[in-house]
């Protein structure tokens, strides 16, 4: 359904006291016989008027501007959504009333159903044009201008290659941590000769290498024990799968959020970061922060979190650069950081006679990974440089390697032969890691009378790893539960199995597919936040009017009109709620009579509108909401807006207890403390 | 950031800098590079040079600028230099040359120390240590001509070299020149890049020249660019070296190719102490004193004529009392010759406080490429101890465990096969067990040299295998140092633990003096036994040196 026919249908599905009071309003007064879909149309003609439109464009202020391009920018928010990105700008009471002026006006729609906000389309267009413009809401300076001086931007240091000397360096069993968590002298050392800068102390946020090591951990790249991390292949192996950007972007996303639980919605919003910040655009800090609360808003449609915080960590991770005037700008290089190859011909890898391995910063992960485990990490820069040692490669056999898989996962991405004595060591030191074996295993024995049970079973064959003795088998403990299920099928039913312990080995379940479904790229809305729409040429048909003069011109037809007072009252409050656009629409068909609010004595008007909203709880569509207005002890106003639960009798008093909006803390409030109840309706006419 | 991956540099976060030996800009940048740069490790693919602060003020003090420094790094980066890399070198050029040393007057015995700003004024005047060799003057601070070298070395250790400008003194003449040929009728010249080395070593004559290092590999000559500094100086010269044998080696040198009288040379040496124009003495018997807290009586060395000229031959190996006299002698001109500026002391920056800055470096590749030194080849080749060796080298502690390794008889065949395999070569076998030696040198028939073969009785071995008399010799570990062997093509090494860098340095420049053909280096290690770790650091040291390594199997 296109936004109009939406649009139109709402308008239908309005009850008729509340639709035929919008075209009241504009209209005028509605003969009968009539049909609906007729006074629709006319509607539209009205509001499509030329002359009607610019006049309700001339009568958009600031405070409404900052609520329509919020509704555009958010693309069809909800209340909470809007609140989030307005809730430094205006309070929560403030941005309630100024959407229902705007819906009064037509200017926006509500879906009851989506609990969502849209523009009007038929206003768009106009809007667009005039408002919506995101260089005019996002006002950048051109990078290298005099206000912004100059900037210089390094790739961001987050990626595959950090990754792979980070598994390269944790490959190694060695105790990282002390029991208090912090890491040993000795690592602490290590760690900085090999990765320099990234060991440098911040206060906030973390230090980078920490940084990666906690994003390792959150993409369970790694597990904790106590004192060390482990790497975890499967979970490896399975973000290896995915493409270069998918890859950069998780990192990106994990380091950012520090979580995995909505990492398929903050990836959206990384996503949204990249492609629609414009390049070569610097922002002030204030800006920026308004930006990414935008982005993070319209991709997940959840709160956003600190957005301070976030963009110092956008620019903590080389995403985000800084201008010397301090300025952010989107780091122009984040697609580089995708390159998976190097320029033609280049080799990816550079072994040297020496046992060196150069592993270029554009190698993808999965074919680095062979590399980096059988190397150990000796420097991280720029080139990271690793070196083969015996008990690199020794561990990369044990991690499953094969000799010649390395060797020739080396030859082919070097692109080059490998070193004489390069290849001699690996296949001296491969000969040796066979000659002695250390097998990790659970022994099983079986006596001569079951032996067959298992030797000749087709289905047990995977899991043998070796055969130690006639009877007695090695099997492999990371498959437990599946031989142990399969040797109970074969007949063992009495395998002793408590016996086994039941923790060791195992692959968690979570890391056999950790990143199903995160990697694929989805865009379920529209992020073409900064779509491109040109500057209006100002003609003489398109120049605004005056909005003083629109409402001088407004007064003096409302004087004009010969009408009872109440009625009056109430077309001025029209006009300056801007509901009254054109001296057409000033007539004394138009209202209705009806109570909006209660104050001073009158605790039965009170009661009474409090009794109709509670009554409005009960109906469907948009409800509506009580603003009550209490004294402190000092005398100073507060304002509640709630949505009413009951009224209940206390003793001699009568208390409405509710829910506050928009926390929806629950609230009990007598209504003889009450100086003012209003009630707050859906639209004016709902 | 632009990327241009058709340029041959990579400069790394820590200073180093990748030089990529296949791309097609290599020479150029490995020239641009080298003036500020040293050269860590040249494999076959990538090398590596590190920036250092010693390196900057090297070449601050040829008139190289940051801007350019940068500049040259930026023509040949394949990536934008990282930021900490250019403000690094821009600190360390910019401390080069705010503390000068000038003269006061030509016959004053105080130099004036100029400080180009006022909080590093400042901090000098309040340093402690410091104090007693600075007094502070309206234009900066007087320095005894005694303090001279002193004060250089305290400047440098606080970061800031002092660029000397003080003159030096001339000394007394000599005249000699060159012969061609020469006595031994070969024909000789000074090549071209031993001229350079001279002349960029002697400056134009102006302070701040006349001081100074020139590195050149093993068997380039360096005693032909010491020559030529004399030559051209024509002055009285001291020439300090490591060891006997090398002190022979410079008094034939200067007898075979200069014009220069027996009488003129004198050596000053623990059996030989005289003193002529041109004198030729080791460290060792400088450094001798009776005991251990007292003078160096043969310190006078350096007083006892006008020298115009000190030469320290391999200056990376000058002990450190030397430094202390030399810090002493300012105002003589000063030459270091070495292969390497790395100091397993760490006293790089004596070396350029107080014999002076590097002033020509050429690396050994290029040499070779233009045929002046050998190209090398090394082959380690693994053996298997023999059966009734297994069981006691397993049962064996640590130690023994390394002599039966070294000593596995096997060894011996091999090297018998591989003299064969070589029989135009002149051959040196080296070892480090006396025994095993003996052995060996019996069963291959060749004479043995180790550290208690008499003088006369060393030198007429190494005088027969010149002349290509005798194609083997024997030496012991101690004997390879500092010996000259010209023709030697072939070394074999059967045991001996992996030395230090300067060592394996000089073991293997005993195989790299030019010749017409190859040379090859053998290093002979028992199989799975603690040798192999030996064996491996050699193997790094000279893969990290360019050499191509192979490893093969002896098939018993």
């Amino acid at each position: 359904m296109t936004t109009l026919a939406r649009w139109r249908s709402s308008l239908l599905t309005l009850n008729d006291r509340a639709f035929f009071d919008i075209i009241r309003n504009y209209l005028g007064e509605v003969k009968t016989p009539f049909n609906k879909h007729e006074l629709i149309g006319k509607l539209e003609s009205f509001l499509v008027n030329p002359e009607n439109q610019r006049r309700i464009l001339a009568l958009i202020d600031a405070e409404d501007a900052q609520v329509l391009v919020a509704v555009d920018l958010l693309e069809e928010p909800t209340y909470d959504m809007l609140f989030a990105y307005l809730g430094t700008e205006m309070s929560y009471v403030d941005l309630h009333h100024r959407l229902l002026n705007l819906a009064d006006r037509l200017l926006i729609s509500r879906d009851s159903e989506q609990n969502t906000i849209s523009l009007n389309p038929l206003f768009h267009p106009m809007l667009q044009t005039r408002l919506l413009r995101r260089d005019q809401v996002f006002p950048g300076v051109p990078v290298g201008s005099p206000e912004t001086g100059a900037m210089t931007a390094e790739l961001p240091w987050l990626g595959d290659a950090l990754v792979l000397a980070l598994l390269s360096y944790l490959f190694t069993p060695a105790d990282l941590f002390k029991t208090d968590g912090s890491l040993r002298k000795k690592n602490e050392e290590d760690l900085k000769s090999v990765f320099g800068e990234l060991m440098q102390q911040h206060q906030d946020p973390l230090r980078k290498l920490d940084l990666a090591m906690k994003t390792l951990e959150t993409l369970g790249l790694v597990t904790r024990s106590e004192t060390r991390l482990i790497p975890a292949r499967p979970a490896i192996d399975a973000l290896g799968g995915l493409s270069s950007r998918e890859r950069h972007e998780i990192y990106w996303t994990a380091a950012l959020f520090g979580g995995r639980d909505q990492i398929e919605e903050q990836l959206n919003f990384l996503r949204a970061f990249e492609e629609n910040l414009p390049q070569g655009s610097a922002y002030p800090p204030r800006v920026m922060e308004q930006l990414c609360t935008a982005l993070f808003l319209r991709t997940t449609r959840k709160e956003p979190p600190d957005i301070k915080s976030l963009v110092v960590r956008l620019r903590h991770l080389g995403l985000l650069c800084e201008t010397e005037s301090g300025d952010f700008v989107i780091n122009p290089h984040l697609s580089t950081s995708f390159a998976d190859t190097g320029s033609p011909g280049e080799p990816a890898i550079i072994v040297q006679p020496t046992f060196s391995v150069t592993i270029k910063p554009w190698l993808p992960l999965a074919s680095a990974l062979p590399v980096a485990t059988s190397a150990e990490v000796r420097r991280f820069d720029r080139f990271p440089q690793y070196t083969i040692t015996k008990a690199s490669f020794g561990r990369a056999l044990s991690a499953g390697y094969e000799a010649a898989e390395i060797a020739l996962t080396l030859q082919a991405l070097s692109g080059k032969p490998l070193p004489q004595n390069v290849a001699f060591s690996l296949e001296t030191w491969a000969a040796e890691y066979s000659s002695v074996a250390l097998y990790e295993g659970v022994v099983l024995i079986a006596d001569e009378k079951r032996r067959f049970l298992v030797e000749h079973s087709q289905r047990m064959k995977p899991y043998i790893r070796k055969r130690l003795a006639p009877g007695v088998f090695l099997l492999d403990p990371r498959e437990r539960s599946v031989w142990a299920e399969i040797l109970r099928e074969e007949g063992l039913e009495m395998l002793p199995y408590s016996a086994i312990d039941p923790s060791g080995g195992v692959v968690p379940a979570q890391f056999l597919a950790p990143f199903a479904g995160v990697g694929k790229r989805r865009t379920p809305r529209n992020l073409e936040l900064f779509s491109s729409s040109e500057p209006i040429e100002e003609t003489d048909s398109s120049v605004l009017p005056d909005a003083a003069e629109i409402e001088r011109n407004l007064a003096e037809a409302l004087d004009a009109l010969d009408t009872p007072q109440d009625k009056r009252d109430e077309i001025a409050e029209r006009i300056k709620r801007k509901l009254i656009v054109h001296p057409s629409q000033i007539s004394r068909h138009i209202t209705r009579g009806e109570r909006l609010e209660a104050k001073g004595l009158d605790y039965t008007g009170k009661i009474r509108l409090i009794e109709q909203v509670l009554q409005d709880q009960k109906s469907e569509g948009p409800r509506e909401l009580l603003e009550i207005v209490r004294r402190t002890p000092r005398g100073a106003p507060v304002r509640t807006i709630m949505r009413p639960a009951e009224l209940q009798k206390a003793g001699t008093q009568l208390i409405l207890v509710g829910n506050v909006i928009p926390d929806e803390s629950e609230v009990r409030i007598p209504v003889s403390k009450m100086v003012l109840v209003r009630k707050l309706k859906g639209t004016l006419f709902g | 950031m632009v990327v241009d991956t058709r340029k041959p540099l990579i400069v790394q976060g820590d200073s180093t800098v990748l030089l990529d030996v296949h791309d097609a800009g290599y020479e150029s940048a490995r020239a641009e590079i080298a003036p500020f740069s040293e050269l860590e490790k040249s494999p076959e693919h990538m090398h590596t040079y590190r920036i250092t602060p010693l390196s900057l003020w090297n070449a601050a003090s040829t008139g190289l600028s940051a801007d350019a420094v940068i500049e040259t790094l930026e023509t040949f980066s394949r990536y934008p230099i990282p930021e900490n890399v250019s403000f690094y070198i821009r600190d360390a050029i910019a401390r080069y040359g705010k503390v000068k040393l000038t003269a006061v007057d030509e016959n004053d015995s105080t130099l004036l120390l100029t400080v180009d700003d006022d909080s590093l004024r400042a901090e000098l005047e309040a340093n402690k240590r410091l104090t007693k060799y600075l007094l502070p003057h309206a234009e900066g601070f007087l320095v005894r001509l005694f303090d001279r070298g002193t004060i250089k070395q305290e400047l440098i250790r606080l970061g800031y070299p002092v660029q000397d400008e003080a003159p030096l003194a001339d000394g007394e003449r000599l005249d000699f020149g060159f012969r061609n040929p020469s006595l031994s009728g070969v024909s000789f010249s000074v090549r071209d890049y031993q001229r350079e080395a001279a002349a960029a070593f002697l400056g134009n004559s102006r302070p701040g020249t006349g001081f100074g290092t020139v590195v050149l590999p093993c068997g380039a000559g360096k005693t032909i660019v010491g020559m030529t500094v004399m030559e051209l100086l024509k002055t009285n010269v001291l020439i300090l070296t490591t060891n006997v044998a090398a002190v022979h080696q410079w008094r034939d040198e200067l007898l075979d190719k200069t014009s220069l009288p027996p009488e003129a040379i004198g050596e000053y040496t623990g059996d030989n102490k005289s003193i002529r124009p041109i004198t030729v003495g080791t460290y060792q018997i400088l450094v001798w004193r009776s005991k251990k807290d007292g003078e160096y009586p043969h310190f006078r060395l350096f007083r006892e004529r006008g020298w115009g000229l000190i030469i320290y031959d391999e200056v990376h190996l000058l002990p450190a009392p030397v430094f202390r006299a030399t810090a002493e002698l300012q105002a003589v001109r000063r030459l270091g010759l070495t292969a390497t500026l790395v100091r397993e002391d760490g006293r790089e920056d004596d070396v350029f406080s107080l014999v002076g800055p590097k002033r020509y470096d050429v690396p050994w590749k290029e040499l070779e490429a233009k045929g002046w030194i050998a190209e090398a080849n090394c082959y380690e080749i693994r053996v298997d101890l023999p059966e009734e060796l297994k069981i006691p080298y397993a049962v064996a502690g640590k130690r023994q465990k390394f002599r039966i390794a070294s000593e596995n008889p096997v060894k011996l065949e091999i090297a018998r096969q591989i003299i064969e395999n070589h029989p135009e070569d002149a051959i040196l076998v080296i070892g480090q067990y006396l025994d095993q030696l003996y052995d060996i040198a019996k069963e291959l028939d060749a004479p043995i040299i180790t550290g208690k073969t008499p003088n006369p009785e060393r030198e007429r071995i190494y005088g027969d295998f010149k002349k290509g008399l005798i194609r083997v010799i024997v030496v012991s570990k101690v004997a390879n140092f500092a010996i000259d062997l010209p023709d030697a093509s072939v070394a074999i090494q059967i045991s001996g633990t992996f030395g230090s860098r300067q060592e394996e340095a000089q073991r293997l420049g005993r195989i790299l003096r030019p010749k017409k053909k190859n040379s090859y280096f053998y290093s002979i290690v028992s199989r799975y036994t603690t040798e192999e770790i030996f064996g491996a650091n050699r193997q790094k040291f000279l893969t990290e040196q360019g050499y191509k390594y192979h490893i093969e199997l002896w098939n018993t």
